[in-house]
């Protein structure tokens, strides 16, 4: 189907672009979301949540050390025996928990990074509806892939 | 002209003209990119649009599997 297309490209919108999506307002709704879909546990077995959260700011290694505002998010248990009682999510998405957490780091970095994919492709879609130059026909999300396909007339 | 646009959750952007000239689909598919550019959206880099016909498959299946930029 797709090869047989008289004219095609792509292109990937840039990491900044994606990562400036999650800015400060949305961070909390992303953080609070994950914690209620996706099911973290201690050592213990027992299921981690999030207890309480209040803005922060720190020096991520991923920000290369610049001074980044962030939330910290307080956890009901520590994730492992060492001890994790609460994780920092700043601007952009970059997780740094606290202790033993490299499970949950990724895990949550990888779902703010879905977030933000989420973010762009309705910002993509309301973009190219609002464009005159072109005629939507239809919007379809592809449930096996997570794209959205529209057809449209240029 | 019909065409579609696919939007990846990872933020990948693909634009197949289905119909027309390559000449016309080009220039369009140019256009939709640049009105997304100019309303803030920033691309990583714009592969160069291509043609595709249906009788030359392996070379549509070695593109796609590599994709821009192979």
């Amino acid at each position: 189907m797709v090869c047989d297309a008289v004219a095609t490209t792509s292109a990937t919108v840039s990491k900044e672009a994606l990562a400036a999506l999650l800015e400060m307002g949305v961070l909390q709704d992303f953080v609070k979301l994950f914690f209620e879909q996706v099911e973290i546990t201690n050592y213990r077995g027992q299921r981690l949540r999030v207890t309480r959260s209040y803005p922060t700011s720190g020096y991520p290694k991923a920000n290369n050390g610049a001074n980044t505002h962030g939330y910290e998010f307080a956890l009901n248990d520590s994730f492992s025996q060492r001890g994790n009682h609460y994780i920092r999510v700043y601007e952009g998405g970059i997780v740094e928990g606290y202790g033993d957490d490299q499970e949950l780091t990724d895990k949550l970095a990888k779902f703010l990074q879905a977030a933000a994919g989420k973010v762009m492709q309705a910002k993509l879609v309301n973009m190219l509806k609002a464009d005159p130059t072109v005629a939507v026909d239809s919007v379809e999300l592809d449930r096996a892939t997570g794209a959205v396909i529209m057809r449209v007339e240029l | 002209m019909k065409a579609r646009v696919i939007i990846t959750a990872e933020g990948e952007v693909a634009v197949m003209a289905d119909n027309g000239t390559f000449v016309e689909g080009e220039a369009k598919i140019k256009a939709l990119f640049a009105a997304l550019q100019a309303k803030g959206i920033d691309f990583d880099a714009i592969a160069q649009v291509e043609q595709h016909r249906a009788d030359d498959d392996q070379i549509h299946n070695l593109a796609h599997q590599y994709g821009p930029g192979h």
